[in-house]
């Protein structure tokens, strides 16, 4: 078994946005809990599912590197991107308020299995439409804690297009690149949500 | 640019801060003040107020009604679940 230094920093990496994304969504349940608004049920899932997919992905990754048959990579970067998309697209959905009977229908319908690079591309669109979002709230109400938000989607959809365009060139450090970015995201995100005062 | 309504979790937020800075002024909350102050009706206070009293996050006291320990922390909790739902462009 090898284990180069690059595959230590992406374990590290992945390890750091799993524990993040489930930061996230616990923290978004715990809301619900109190309060059942069913916004906060579609953060939870959303980023419970986009961490469990990023889960998948890291226990693939170690175990390959033991088994080394690398078809079964391919399978969890399928699995991990698919489980994005279906993360982010659960948080659009939540600005719909769609009945909670009627939401996993709704996800299942819209996504399909599209190839990896679409699919990475799929979540740098509903990232770009969550940032819409955000952009319209800032222009409202000029919060400058909303800056950190904002960054925090650019950069998510960022690392997406990276990572796709890194599924295509595997030999080139973009997957890194893209990987980083989008722990970044997560982290600014993560600032910007626990910060409980304002301006 | 339309402005939606607000949500239970806003409703919620407005009417515990009003007790709380209404009672650091007056002592305790008066119904008609939050009423006032949150921007609410007599009817929908009333509804949330019984909610919230139920759930021990406000006690009445004489006229008014003020935050119980849990309430404080409830309304800290909730500050940043608004954040949290601000930062995701789903609250106004």
């Amino acid at each position: 078994m090898i284990i180069r230094p690059i595959d230590t920093i992406y374990i590290g990496l992945l390890s750091l946005e799993i524990f993040i994304t489930l930061l996230i969504g616990s923290y978004a349940y715990r809301g619900y809990r109190d309060l059942r608004d069913s916004r906060l049920l579609n953060l939870h899932l959303g980023f419970t599912v986009i961490g469990g997919g990023l889960l998948v992905e890291l226990t693939i990754f170690i175990v390959t590197h033991i088994t080394r048959p690398f078809i079964y990579m391919l399978i969890a970067n399928y699995v991990s991107a698919i489980a994005q998309v279906l993360g982010y697209l659960i948080i659009v959905i939540g600005y719909y308020r769609v009945p909670k009977d009627q939401m996993l229908l709704s996800t299942l319908g819209v996504s399909t299995i599209f190839p990896l690079m679409t699919i990475y591309l799929g979540s740098s669109i509903l990232i770009i439409f969550i940032l819409y979002r955000v952009l319209v709230n800032y222009v409202i109400s000029r919060d400058r804690m909303l800056i950190y938000s904002i960054s925090a989607f650019t950069l998510l959809s960022l690392s997406y297009i990276l990572l796709s365009i890194g599924v295509a060139r595997p030999e080139s450090y973009l997957r890194f690149i893209g990987n980083f970015i989008r722990l970044l995201g997560f982290t600014l995100l993560t600032y910007s949500i626990y910060r409980s005062s304002r301006g | 640019m339309v402005r939606g309504y607000r949500s239970r979790v806003r409703i919620l937020y407005d009417i515990l801060k009003q007790v709380d800075i209404l009672e650091n002024i007056d002592g305790v909350a008066r119904p008609t003040k939050i009423m006032y102050k949150a921007n609410l009706s007599y009817e929908r206070l009333k509804t949330y107020i019984d909610e919230l009293e139920r759930r021990g996050l406000i006690s009445r006291e004489g006229e008014g009604y003020r935050l119980t320990e849990n309430g404080a922390r409830f309304l800290i909790e909730l500050e940043r679940i608004i954040n949290m739902l601000r930062a995701f462009g789903f609250e106004p």
